[in-house]
């Protein structure tokens, strides 16, 4: 879509770099929000690095990886850099989701109970890490918890382990905090190492914890679910800037869920974009042992799926 | 030798001027069920991945009264939140000070306060500046008359040695 003349030439009258910022943005108003968020963060900074940012910014270059952080959960800062997905807002909404009201009370008893074994929630293509981060943040002391984020992209790792010393999130282990960890394996074909891994070792002594079974608490996972034919219809800054396999998937990583992981779980919760999506994990789970919800987004748009088995009802159930 | 120079005094002296000030108003966390907030994202298609959002704008309405606040200064939609309330309480404020009551201003204590402040020091500024060039209009309308002074005698010099 093109952008109106008078309104460039508005935007230049207001200020000279803002019509770099218009066909990103639309509005003048969004424009100069962005240019001011821009000026902030190059303040200290020579005046011609500040106007090359606006230069990249027209040319369809996300403002995150200009930035470099997109902030995210209650008090993190995630970095962001190429060939790793930015966080969305959904995503955030789903966590403060996730940390105040699914898994609330379930975590509260195990803070509570501690007995000594080992609960396990997975982050499954976790990115930037952002998701685990933020359980983390909200939860940092728990001690029989364990938080594993796992990837098939090493720039994702790399990136999300930044993150963690980036955010003040490190394990120590003079203190019994939650623990936080990234993995990177294939999602999709897990091998048996990769149960072995997360299911036997003590992070902490080396020892062994027990774990029951299902041996996983929870699985939260932002797998990529936009439907290949939208390619076309993407916006630069998507389609030309991150990464296509962190976008672009259909059914795979639920058909995943339903076959390799759901008989080792406790609960779920996994984003996506498609009713299709939320029938299939709806039509292909045991309706005896799983409650299955739908969830909607801020903006009234379908965004999730989450479960739980019907056996934990006490602890999963008591917000609806 | 600039680099000797110290600056240590002059926010010391900042900080103690504003202690005087009422307080800033306060969110009360007891508001919450009045309100209706809204989070206006918008923009085309699905939304999700698909798109990436710089801007997260936050819209709450206090029922009770109609007053809608928007607020998008930030990048962190915490800190929006926080933000409109902010603004949200500082209007409920003025709302309560109008039509007589309270200070009858149609604003906080802390924002009277602040004005009045900006008033006076225009006004001192004003006055200052006043002070200034009176003082400075007299002392060369005094050299001017000493001039004048001086150049009628020496006029009165020249000639009366002619005549």
């Amino acid at each position: 879509m093109r952008i109106n003349r008078q309104l460039i030439k508005k935007a230049k009258n207001i200020n000279p770099l803002l019509p770099y910022l218009l066909p990103q943005c639309r509005t003048i108003e969004n424009a100069s929000t962005e240019l001011r968020w821009i000026n902030e963060h190059f303040s200290s900074k020579p005046k011609s690095e500040f106007i090359e940012a606006c230069k990249r910014r027209y040319k369809g270059m996300p403002l995150q990886y200009i930035l470099g952080t997109q902030p995210f959960g209650k008090n993190l800062n995630i970095l962001c850099k190429k060939n790793v997905l930015i966080p969305r807002w959904e995503t955030d909404e789903i966590t403060s989701f996730l940390n105040d009201v699914l898994l609330k009370k379930r975590l509260q008893t195990i803070r509570e109970n501690q007995e000594n074994s080992k609960k396990i929630i997975l982050d499954l293509c976790t990115g930037s890490g952002c998701i685990s981060a933020s359980i983390k943040e909200s939860y940092p002391d728990i001690k029989d918890l364990f938080i594993y984020g796992i990837d098939v992209s090493k720039a994702c790792i790399d990136l999300a382990m930044e993150n963690q010393v980036f955010n003040n999130l490190e394990n120590n282990k003079g203190n019994y905090d939650t623990w936080l960890g990234y993995l990177l394996h294939d999602v999709l074909n897990p091998k048996k190492e990769l149960f072995k891994r997360v299911k036997k070792m003590d992070e902490w002594t080396g020892g062994e914890f027990e774990t029951s079974s299902p041996f996983i608490e929870c699985i939260i996972s932002n797998p990529p679910y936009i439907p290949h034919k939208q390619l076309s219809e993407l916006n630069v800054s998507v389609k030309n800037y991150e990464p296509h396999k962190a976008l672009f998937g259909e059914l795979e990583f639920y058909k995943n869920f339903v076959d390799v992981w759901s008989p080792h779980c406790n609960s779920f919760f996994y984003e996506l974009g498609d009713i299709t999506q939320l029938d299939f994990i709806r039509n292909n789970l045991d309706e005896d042992t799983w409650t299955v919800h739908k969830w909607m987004d801020g903006n009234d748009k379908l965004r999730g799926v989450y479960g739980y088995r019907k056996s934990l009802k006490n602890d999963y159930e008591h917000y609806i | 030798m600039i680099h000797c120079k110290r600056f240590i005094h002059t926010q010391i002296t900042l900080h103690a001027k504003r202690v005087n000030l009422p307080p800033r108003v306060r969110w009360d966390p007891k508001l919450e069920t009045e309100i209706e907030e809204k989070f206006l994202y918008g923009g085309p298609g699905n939304g999700g991945q698909a798109l990436n959002r710089t801007a997260s704008r936050v819209q709450i309405k206090h029922i009770p009264t109609g007053i809608v606040v928007t607020n998008q200064f930030s990048r962190s939609q915490k800190d929006n939140r926080k933000k409109a309330r902010e603004i949200l309480a500082e209007k409920l404020e003025a709302l309560k000070n109008s039509n007589g009551q309270g200070n009858g201003m149609g604003m906080s204590d802390r924002k009277l306060a602040l004005l009045q402040k900006k008033k006076e020091k225009k006004e001192n500024r004003e006055r200052n500046a006043a002070k200034k060039y009176k003082k400075l209009d007299s002392e060369r309308e005094i050299k001017k008359a000493e001039q004048a002074a001086k150049e009628n005698e020496l006029l009165m010099n020249i000639y009366g040695k002619k005549t």
